[in-house]
């Protein structure tokens, strides 16, 4: 009751700022954001300033987990709040379900106005479990298998056979390893992290529904272990962790020869991971008709924030501008979440690096198919406790239906508040 | 119980000398004590002897042992600090038996021999005490208890004296002597004090600058100084010393500038005598006029400080010789004047 | 004395105006001069002391403001007790307290003795050498230790494989003690070792100083006391150094509990934030900074906080009972 007052009243009030905004006097809105994506902002805000003379942006930039702690604090406090929040995928789940933040679907925002122009996957990330939409998504990360032709050949095994399904899969690793002695993944880990993602039903979440049902003791978690461990007992994986130094040595030497990731990063290996290997990394679709993202980006406005209606410009200058997110891609390859954008010309170009393949086009055909995943603010929780579960089976034999009955209960403990 | 022989020892750091060539021999159960000002190398001559300095030359003898090169337990020697160095965590007891624990003693006969010697220095109700729970003069018995119950042939003492007040010294003094008497043991003392010289010591050994200046019984030191240094070093207040150029001078002591050829003269304090029949052991007194400048009474005595020929002179007299002022008459016998050469030293009479 | 008082000038008495902090009789203006402490120590010390204290019996999700807390009595501790992972994270802390700190301890008095007895000329450089570690950024030292210990290009294993794979007459005769594959140090079994031996390292020096400041004050005179009464150099370290090192051994050792089990930096930095596989890096700090910052529970996180208070508090108590009995 007091919320629905708090909201109805908030709401007249910017109404009411709104109308004034022509009459207003100059403004200054701060935005925080992280690195890289204030890149993007950096380099939009002359555009946006020019075609709103009346209102000054300032980009206040932490590091990664600096800023979201900085930002939970400042929710929690109520005090130091930016006009502009920049969330990233990984805490829009548990930002958007906290009421912090103004719910954008509402007017004065009615961003359901144009909310059908973006890619329709990563809305309900940022949307409440009462159906409040929170923030709206800059850029996201449709998933890609990036991989080594040139080993792939040497080896006698087609893209066809890396992405036909899992057991294909891990068999043409095993040739791999046994023809060039190259490893094919990172670490067995990947593949569970991939299948535990793909197909989800309408309203499931990779660990709980929308119900907060815990959805870990099934038949896709099965297999994803088991998946994982005939991998790591197929010994085609280098064991390494995604970011570590042997892990950017493996792909840069080649002696890891595919990886899964965001199509993001295309442009780490061409920058600083591999930038010898021009020409000799491909990008496919997932495996097995296997759909997911990684990370994206994300606008909200706080609901104690100062300057609402210029912020709101802001945002919708950010989100729903084509040239801007063009930009974002060209910069920091943050992949449009605006659909206008990804059918730009642009997407028709070829790469160099990845052997003049037209990869963004297929990037944005898997974006499309990326399914709607629910978000639950216990889920790095239950990820926590689904990878140690995972590594008791990996290194030590343990029982997948055993760990994952155990898993199960832990996630229910964990997750004791709702 | 050993003798103690000094042979050329000698200590320098670097290029200064601190000790130079001493040569001492020590008796059996003597009482030896170093005096001398800080800095004469009396404690460095002590500490070569207890193995915790290096020695630069010479040899040192216990008993018929060089001892150059043996480590500080083959000497067979106990040593009492003038901090006590007692083991702060130890009790009286650890502290005693802790050089006994490292002989491997057995314990009951190493809690005999503790018991023992804590009975003889009347330490035995604080046995199980810390040091910092005992007095001044209790840490001192500990510190000598532990020393002693090693039954060494030789004692040395570094100032033990030093930190206590002047009532627990005099008493200590008296201990120490009493021990010595009951342990008839070498003891080697050092201290810079003359009273505790002269009242423990069977012979004494004075020390400037590193040399040996003389070997004597506290009588003879005192009253057979051999050089101005030992002269002026014993006894308070000090000799006073005279320039025999002065022919009035000369004249007053009746000095004959003989085969000696005599350059400075000594009298101490107390042989001078403002009444004339004070002066014992002569028939007629010598005297000399003198011009009273101050006077500070000690209690039991009086100074006088006079000028007696452009030179200052002190005369030491009993405190009823209330106000001394003006011109005085100061009595004396012929006798107990020491005639001084060139080089300082005593020409005997 | 009667002419004194008699002498002394009528009391006058204070001019109504003037300068009011001046006045005699104001009784405001001591407060404000000592205030400043009062008011930075309440802001930055009392507060958050209370107001963790009054979280820990709340739940709070933060991310939805001050007014979304409920009080939930002693559930968080309760939850805190019963939860494996906060269990896990003791254990560890635990075993890296001890696999860090005893050695600490071992190494630097010994060490100190040395540096004591046998330097003089170069023994302000040899332990600024020493001190390096600790003032140094734990960032690097830990960036530093990764790239050391990276399984297939660091250094450690470099050394250790090629001990292992030494050759004699077609022999590896050094296999039974050095491995001949690289080893992987970010395995669990692994990991608290790793982060115990940075944390050891770190601190050595540390001790080494505290050590050599309390050898100084020992009085020559002791081991002079010490060598005429027979003590070799062990037992003069044995009875003399060590019973007189124990009040600042009890200061070290203090420090030492106090740091190990709020371990944080270290072991967050070579886990990557994530406690390493299995959790096996992850100490009772970083359990309660994860609890707080990425489960967002500030709840629980300060009943952690107050539990790990309890337990440090627990055994500093006892390790007065065992080094802290006076002796001076």
């Amino acid at each position: 009751m007091i919320t629905f007052k708090k909201t109805a009243v908030s709401s007249l009030l910017c109404t009411a700022l709104l109308s004034n905004a022509a009459y207003a006097e100059q403004v200054e809105i701060t935005v925080s954001s992280f690195p890289n994506f204030n890149q993007v902002a950096e380099a939009a805000v002359p555009l946006f300033e020019a075609k709103y003379p009346n209102i000054k942006v300032k980009i206040i930039s932490m590091a990664y987990g600096d800023h979201h702690n900085a930002m939970t604090t400042a929710l929690a406090t109520g005090a130091s709040l930016p006009d502009v929040m920049s969330v990233e995928a990984s805490y829009i789940g548990r930002f958007a379900q906290s009421g912090g933040l103004e719910s954008l679907n509402k007017a004065p925002y009615n961003s359901g106005e144009f909310t059908d122009q973006i890619t329709p996957f990563t809305l309900p990330q940022a949307t409440s479990s009462n159906g409040e939409l929170r923030a709206i998504p800059a850029d996201i990360g449709p998933g890609a298998l990036f991989y080594r032709q040139d080993t792939l050949k040497e080896a006698g095994v087609t893209q066809a056979d890396l992405i036909k399904d899992w057991d294909s899969f891990i068999e043409a690793g095993v040739k791999i390893k046994a023809k060039t002695g190259n490893y094919l993944l990172a670490n067995a880990v990947d593949i569970k992290d991939i299948y535990i993602r793909a197909n989800l039903k309408n309203g499931e979440g990779i660990y709980f529904d929308k119900d907060h049902n815990i959805l870990v003791n099934s038949p896709r978690f099965k297999e994803a272990f088991r998946l994982a461990k005939a991998a790591r007992v197929a010994g085609i994986d280098a064991r390494v962790g995604a970011w570590s130094a042997e892990w950017t040595e493996g792909l840069k030497r080649g002696t890891i020869s595919s990886q899964m990731m965001g199509a993001w990063l295309g442009g780490h290996l061409e920058d600083w991971i591999a930038p010898d290997s021009t020409g000799l990394w491909r990008s496919s679709q997932l495996p097995n008709e296997a759909f997911a993202s990684w990370g994206g980006s994300f606008y909200a406005i706080p609901v104690k924030a100062k300057h609402k209606p210029e912020a709101w410009e802001f945002i919708k200058f950010m989100t729903t501008t084509k040239e801007i997110q063009l930009l974002g891609m060209k910069e920091v390859n943050a992949f449009p979440s605006l659909i206008s954008a990804q059918d730009d010309p642009f997407f028709n170009e070829e790469i160099a690096y990845l052997g003049g393949q037209k990869a963004r086009i297929e990037w944005k055909a898997s974006s499309a198919k990326i399914p709607t995943v629910v978000m639950d603010r216990y889920d790095e929780s239950a990820r926590q406790i689904i990878n140690d579960a995972l590594e008791q089976v990996l290194e030590k034999d343990a029982d997948i239906d055993t760990v994952l009955a155990e898993a199960e209960k832990q996630i229910k403990r964990k997750a004791r508040r709702r | 119980m050993a003798s103690v022989q000094f042979s050329n020892l000698a200590k320098s750091y670097g290029d200064t000398p601190i000790v130079k060539e001493i040569n001492l021999d020590i008796d059996h159960g003597e009482f030896i004590v170093l005096l001398g000002p800080s800095g004469c190398g009396k404690s460095t001559t002590l500490r070569m002897l207890a193995g915790l300095e290096s020695i630069s030359g010479g040899d040192i003898y216990i008993g018929e042992e060089l001892v150059n090169d043996l480590h500080p337990i083959e000497r067979n020697i106990a040593m009492v600090f003038q901090s006590y160095a007692l083991y702060p965590h130890m009790t009286v007891e650890q502290n005693i038996g802790f050089s006994l624990e490292n002989l491997k003693v057995e314990k009951a006969e190493r809690i005999k021999l503790v018991t023992n010697v804590a009975e003889m220095l009347e330490l035995t109700p604080l046995l199980d005490r810390k040091p910092k729970d005992l007095s001044g003069g209790q840490r001192q018995r500990v510190a000598m208890g532990r020393a002693m119950v090693r039954s060494p042939e030789v004692f040395l003492f570094d100032e033990p004296l030093s930190n206590l007040d002047a009532k627990l010294r005099g008493q200590m003094r008296k201990e120490i002597k009493a021990m010595h008497k009951k342990v008839q043991t070498t003891v080697i003392y050092v201290t810079h004090d003359q009273v505790e010289a002269m009242t423990l010591a069977d012979r004494i050994v004075i020390l400037n600058e590193g040399k040996i200046e003389q070997i004597g019984t506290p009588k003879q030191i005192f009253d057979q100084p051999k050089n101005t240094f030992v002269a002026k070093f014993i006894g308070a207040p000090a000799m006073n010393i005279f320039n025999l150029s002065n022919p009035k001078i000369q004249h007053d002591f009746g000095v004959s500038m003989g085969e000696h050829n005599p350059v400075l003269l000594g009298i101490r304090p107390q042989y001078l005598y403002l009444n004339e029949n004070e002066v014992k052991g002569v028939e007629k007194a010598a005297f000399v006029d003198v011009e009273v400048i101050s006077s500070e009474l000690l209690g039991a005595s009086r100074h006088i400080k006079c000028k007696y020929q452009d030179q200052t002179l002190v005369v030491e007299t009993a405190s009823h010789d209330a106000t001394v002022k003006g011109i005085v008459r100061l009595y004396f016998n012929n006798t107990q004047i020491h005639l001084f050469d060139e080089n300082n030293n005593t020409i005997t009479h | 004395m009667n002419s004194i008082t008699s002498q002394s000038v009528p009391h006058k008495a204070p001019a109504k105006k003037g300068n009011f902090w001046l006045r005699k009789g104001n009784k405001i203006a001591p407060y404000f001069f000592i205030s400043p402490f009062f008011i930075i120590f309440g802001v930055f010390g009392l507060f958050p002391l209370l107001f963790s204290l009054y979280l820990s019996f709340h739940y709070w999700e933060p991310a939805a403001g001050l007014a979304a807390m409920e009080w939930v009595g002693l559930e968080n501790y309760i939850f805190a007790f019963q939860d494996d992972w906060f269990q896990k994270s003791i254990y560890n802390t635990g075993v890296i307290a001890l696999k860090s700190g005893i050695p600490q301890h071992a190494l630097a008095i010994p060490l100190a003795f040395f540096i004591h007895t046998s330097f003089t000329r170069w023994r302000n450089t040899v332990i600024g050498v020493y001190f390096i570690p600790y003032i140094t950024s734990t960032v690097a030292i830990s960036l530093v230790f990764t790239t050391l210990f990276s399984r297939d290009f660091g250094m450690v294993n470099q050394v250790l494989t090629s001990l292992g794979n030494f050759t004699i007459a077609d022999m590896k005769v050094l296999s039974w003690i050095f491995p001949v594959e690289n080893i992987d140090w970010t395995r669990p079994e692994y990991t608290k070792d790793m982060i115990s031996f940075v944390v050891f390292w770190r601190y050595v020096g540390w001790n080494t100083v505290l050590y050599l400041s309390a050898l100084q004050t020992i009085p020559r005179d002791l081991y002079e006391a010490a060598i005429i009464d027979g003590a070799n150099r062990y037992q003069q370290f044995r009875y003399v150094t060590l019973p007189m090192l124990k009040p600042m051994a009890f200061f070290a050792v203090t420090l030492t509990i106090i740091g190990n089990l709020q371990l944080f930096e270290e072991p967050f930095i070579i886990t990557g934030g994530t406690g390493g596989i299995d959790q096996a890096g992850k100490t009772a700090a970083m359990h309660m900074y994860i609890t707080a910052f990425v489960e967002s529970d500030f709840g629980t996180a300060s009943a952690i906080s107050w539990i790990l208070f309890m337990i440090i508090a627990g055994l500093t108590w006892l390790n007065h009972k065992v080094l802290g009995g006076s002796n001076h």
